[in-house]
């Protein structure tokens, strides 16, 4: 997994094959930040969102990860989640 | 004095206390006393415990102490004393002596501070009649401060957390918010009068809110406090064997609470809050998702929650006003038991 250091549009160089590509959706970093912060970055991701717009937020906190996930289940938002052990990562779709 | 207790606490802050859910899969299994003096326990999930001593005396214990909430010392005392006698009154009880209880990092701050927060204590429990007539200190990091009551109370007269009847409304005498408020101190979005206005809330003693309670022999409450609004009303309707369902939208909050919720900035314990209450609640369709994590979070020295028949309701709503009591409100009623324990609508 890449690490991902930027908040916005930017591009992505695979270290692997040396391949750079634009990585288009907006990455809300909120590791390190304590709790609530990472919850009032996703509204205000949110919020900023345009209709049907992705975008991905990271937390490294466990509690975060779940009341996060909780706000977008009880607030009818999709999301996909993945990730595990100390890194979480939900990919967040802003309705119509 | 220059020191800010709030350098001391842990940045996160969701951790004071442990998830209701699994305190009470903890606590089930303890052996309890088989003792007819007991005369509220456990079991019922009560505000303080209750001990005969004779057919007119009983007393009232409890105790509560946390981190800092506040940067000045004398505040987090005056704060720390209001919120641990608080439940003496929830029950109907009169408080009357106590010990401190306090965890004090003498490497990291002055022993001013120290005195400072026991000058507060001492203070607000000088306000509510109780003598602090001694205490325990041990090092530790972070502060925490707070007291163990006893109080007084007449055996018949205890205003339990199963006193409430199908028909009683329901009175909440403080606003909602002071979870909210300090969370958003720490990611500074909320206002220097959010943070005034929680303060001054929580220094505020629920002597005279108890007071309108026993005059009008109010036979069930509880405290807002750790559980939240939702968390200590499902308690009291569990333990009374009713519903009890709550409408939101008249609650009174504090300050900007409602905005910064819908910020996003809502504590980790409104979260652990409501997965305690979520298998026995329904919430109605419409809900306005800000008010119901308003219902979760966790209160700091709240107010009483009191269950009050219907024909005592203009009058005890008077007494409240005419005490002093400005913010109490109507904010729900009790119900027979129905399929779940609590409703919260707008």
């Amino acid at each position: 997994m890449p690490c991902l250091p930027c908040k916005d549009f930017f591009k992505l160089e695979d270290k692997v094959t040396g391949k750079r590509y634009f990585y288009n959706m907006k990455i809300v970093d909120t590791r390190g930040n304590p709790c609530p912060a990472p919850l009032i970055a996703t509204r205000s991701a949110l919020k900023e969102a345009k209709a049907s717009e992705r975008f991905e937020v990271m937390t490294d906190s466990p509690n975060a990860f779940r009341n996060i996930s909780t706000f977008l289940t009880d607030n009818n938002i999709s999301f996909s989640a993945s990730g595990g052990e100390g890194l979480w990562i939900l990919t967040i779709t802003k309705d119509q | 004095m220059q020191v800010d207790l709030l350098q001391m606490v842990e940045s996160g802050g969701c951790s004071a206390k442990i998830s209701p859910a699994l305190l009470g899969e903890l606590l089930k299994d303890l052996p309890f006393p088989d003792d007819p003096d007991i005369l509220v326990n456990i079991d019922t999930h009560d505000d303080a415990g209750v001990y005969r001593i004779n057919d007119e005396l009983a007393l009232v214990l409890t105790t509560d102490f946390f981190p800092p909430l506040c940067s000045d010392p004398y505040e987090f005392g005056q704060i720390a004393a209001v919120n641990s006698i608080s439940d003496v009154y929830a029950m109907g009880g009169t408080p009357v002596v106590a010990l401190n209880i306090m965890m004090f990092p003498s490497a990291k701050l002055p022993l001013e501070a120290y005195a400072e927060i026991l000058r507060g204590g001492f203070d607000k429990a000088s306000e509510a009649g109780v003598r602090i007539i001694g205490g325990h200190t041990i090092d530790d990091f972070p502060p925490k401060y707070g007291l163990a009551v006893v109080g007084f109370i007449h055996p018949d007269h205890i205003i339990a957390n199963s006193g409430a009847r199908p028909g009683d409304i329901l009175i909440l005498t403080k606003p909602l918010g002071t979870g909210v408020i300090l969370a958003g101190q720490k990611m500074k979005m909320s206002t220097p009068g959010d943070l005034r206005e929680a303060m001054k809330s929580m220094k505020i003693l629920n002597s005279s809110a108890a007071g309108v309670m026993k005059k009008n022999n109010i036979r069930g409450a509880t405290d807002v406090t750790g559980y939240g609004l939702a968390g200590h009303a499902l308690k009291m309707a569990a333990a009374s064997n009713v519903s009890i369902s709550l409408n939101m939208s008249r609650v009174p909050l504090i300050g900007s609470t409602y905005s910064l919720v819908d910020d996003g900035c809502i504590p980790g314990a409104a979260f652990r809050n409501l997965e305690f209450v979520s298998k026995d609640a329904l919430f109605s369709a419409d809900l306005d998702y800000n008010l119901r994590m308003i219902a979760m979070d966790a209160q700091t020295s709240g107010g009483l929650l009191m269950s009050v028949p219907p024909s005592g309701r203009d009058l005890v709503m008077a007494n409240l006003q005419a005490s002093g009591v400005e913010f109490a409100e109507i904010i729900g009623e009790v119900k027979e038991r129905g399929e779940k324990v609590l409703y919260i609508s707008n």
